[in-house]
């Protein structure tokens, strides 16, 4: 029996946990830095501790800080969300030390599975099919060029712990290969602390299919379908969806079998994700796993609106020792959902994230619409977190019908103040290659340019702020605008940058 | 791709009408912050506007402007930065220094490698010149603004 939750995270997935434990009747501890003492999740919570100043390393990511939170308050579980501590095994290791119940996997296999070459290992003996690739015992420049030249290019060089794309780095010449391998090594260590880097062949064209799965205390694992990521940008996801337009009834039930047999094969226990690349078409495309998330991942919610099932409060039943109430067969996909990620980051500079006051922050809202968000109008955006700000995620009975509200509910979303991607999360579902289904996992990249269009300033919306300049905030309500704006007004020289 | 720069003159000319290059459109707010624009052939769109004066913002069906009224600080300082100075774009550790004063650089070419948020960014030159001056050091935390890289043109 789980009484009282302390979530180990900040933002959005903060508030997500905090209302599944409310729902379950569980009380909820929230914690934040200097930076998010007065953050929506710290309101949301029924306590709140303060962990340490605003870099995440002497507060999100301070473990003895957080299990003491934990202990003070009387706490019996920790939810770790996702990034942070979620998958570091000695967080896992110091709540379960302090008699606490970990949400989520046990440091063992979260250890055995984050050492990517060890679980490739395991996977190949259980006959999940893996990609060919190597990890030189020798990590000198010249035995890991030697293993790439055996491989052959295109080969990706990734770190031997870690995720999210961090250190990673595709090579398609042999001159390319020495700097990828120094600056891989380089944010391996920065990131992961281990400069160890493995090599793998790069599949061509790829799709990103994962599978989330659920696993009890008892023995029992079920999958509850895919999710098409493949709209990836420098290998971080930016829209996702379910079903995928890929895979074939065929394909589905071979990848759900083969995602439930890895997560056996290790004992796997929670909510967890196994990633797969897909090559080839139809019902003989190919599958090879990469890894497996041990958490949550941030696009548990379109899951959830296909197959009817609350993630959260399924970790929350499984941590607290409870059987899975379902079996395999009791689960279909119902209509389609589509998840775009809303980030403070200005496309027309790389990407680069942006931080200010959110001057105003209105969510769309509507059948088949949820926003999932841990921010606030008047809040600020800081520099010292990841700068998602929301996750718009759209049903809808057919893939047509959750594209059309995804465009929809985009156009709605007002956020000012801060730059961000909308306008790119609509340019890619009007792209005519999402729209068909026909993606793969460099798309984002090769269409960059035209899906970042710069669309200058609209004469309505000069008018619009023309109007609002020279009347100065406008009053509660239209009529008496046109009482109070009497006179006759100078020119204004309105000038946009922003595409 | 770079920031591309529009400029149009809106002029007042009545209760909740501005006029731009000749064509009109009726301003009506919809509630705070919010307005119904209509133009000359009676198609109305909504527009959100935020501020002045501190930041000047405005959006209408997910396309989202950042606006500067002429004259503004705003405009002086985007003009100044992209001018041969290569500056932090966001709170950055260095971890590569690329080039060394009196070096010859080519548009595009890298100058820095920063690193932030577990990501490397490289800073790269915005114009072609000889590079003046380095105000920055491997392993230097530095602000938004910081002037990393001198170009001279």
């Amino acid at each position: 029996m789980i009484r009282r939750v302390l979530v180990a995270n900040r933002g959005e997935i903060a508030l997500r946990v905090i209302r599944a434990c409310r729902t379950a009747g569980v009380e909820t501890v929230a914690v934040y830095s200097d930076a998010d003492a007065a953050s929506p999740h710290v309101m949301a919570a029924d306590r709140a501790v303060r962990i340490g100043p605003p870099p995440a390393v002497d507060s999100y990511l301070a473990i003895g800080a957080l299990v003491d939170a934990a202990r003070a308050t009387g706490a019996d579980a920790v939810h770790p969300g996702y990034g942070f501590l979620s998958e570091r095994a000695p967080f896992a290791r110091a709540v379960e030390d302090a008699g606490l119940v970990f949400i989520g996997p046990s440091a063992e296999a979260i250890t055995r599975l984050g050492s990517k070459t060890g679980a490739r290992r395991l996977m190949e003996a259980a006959g999940v099919p893996v990609v060919p690739g190597a990890t030189p015992e020798d990590q000198s420049d010249e035995s890991l060029t030697a293993a790439a030249l055996a491989l052959g290019v295109p080969v990706l060089v990734k770190p031997a712990s870690g995720g999210g794309g961090i250190g990673m780095k595709a090579v398609r010449t042999h001159d390319e290969l020495a700097p990828a391998l120094a600056q891989a090594r380089r944010e391996a260590t920065s990131a992961f602390g281990n400069p160890v880097l493995y090599l793998e062949r790069l599949v061509d064209r790829p799709r990103h299919i994962e599978v989330q799965i659920l696993a009890d205390a008892h023995g029992h694992t079920v999958h509850l379908f895919e999710r098409e990521c493949s709209a990836q940008r420098r290998h971080q996801k930016v829209v996702e969806e379910t079903p995928s337009p890929a895979v074939t009834p065929a394909v589905r039930a071979r990848i759900g079998a083969a995602a439930v047999r890895a997560a056996e094969t290790v004992g796997y226990r929670n909510a967890g994700t196994v990633e797969f690349l897909l090559e080839g078409d139809g019902d003989d495309a190919r599958f090879y796993f990469l890894e497996i998330n041990t958490r949550l991942q941030v696009e548990h919610p379109i899951t959830e609106c296909v197959v009817g099932v609350d993630l959260v409060a399924a970790q929350l039943a499984v941590a607290a020792g409870q059987r899975l109430p379902w079996r395999q067969a009791d689960f279909t996909q119902r209509g389609h959902a589509v998840e775009c990620r809303v980030y403070a980051e200005d496309p027309a500079q790389q990407f680069l994230p942006q931080a200010g006051t959110l001057l105003r922050y209105r969510e769309p809202s509507g059948p088949g619409i949820r926003v999932d968000s841990g921010v606030v109008e008047g809040g600020a955006v800081s520099v010292y977190y990841d700068p998602m700000l929301a996750k718009l995620i759209t049903w809808g009975e057919t893939r047509h019908d959750s594209l059309a509200r995804a465009r929809e509910a985009l156009a709605r979303f007002e956020i000012l103040g801060v730059r961000t991607n909308l306008a790119f999360l609509s340019a890619i579902l009007s792209h005519p290659a999402f729209i068909a289904g026909q993606i793969d996992t460099g798309f984002l990249d090769r269409e960059l340019s035209a899906l970042t269009v710069d669309r200058g300033l609209p004469p309505a919306v000069a008018a619009a702020a023309a109007w609002h300049a020279a009347r100065g905030p406008a009053p509660r309500d239209a009529a008496s605008t046109s009482a109070t704006a009497s006179t006759g007004d100078p020119f204004d020289t309105l000038r946009g940058w922003r595409g | 791709m770079t920031r591309g720069e529009t400029e149009l003159t809106a002029d007042v000319v009545a209760d909740g009408a501005v006029e731009i290059e000749g064509r009109r459109y009726g301003v009506v707010a919809v509630d705070p912050g919010r307005y119904r624009v209509t133009d000359d052939t009676g198609t109305s769109v909504l527009v959100a506007v935020a501020g002045p004066p501190h930041a000047f913002w405005a959006a209408s069906a997910g396309h989202v402007v950042e606006l500067a009224v002429d004259g503004s600080p705003k405009r002086a300082a985007s003009r100044r930065q992209s001018e041969g100075d290569m500056t932090a774009p966001m709170p950055a550790t260095v971890v590569k220094v690329v080039v060394a004063v009196g070096d010859a650089v080519a548009v595009g070419a890298p100058v820095i490698v920063l690193e932030a948020m577990k990501m490397e960014l490289t800073v790269r030159a915005s114009s072609s010149g000889v590079v003046r001056a380095i105000g920055c050091a491997v392993g230097d935390l530095v602000q938004p603004g910081r002037v990393l890289v001198e170009i001279e043109g």
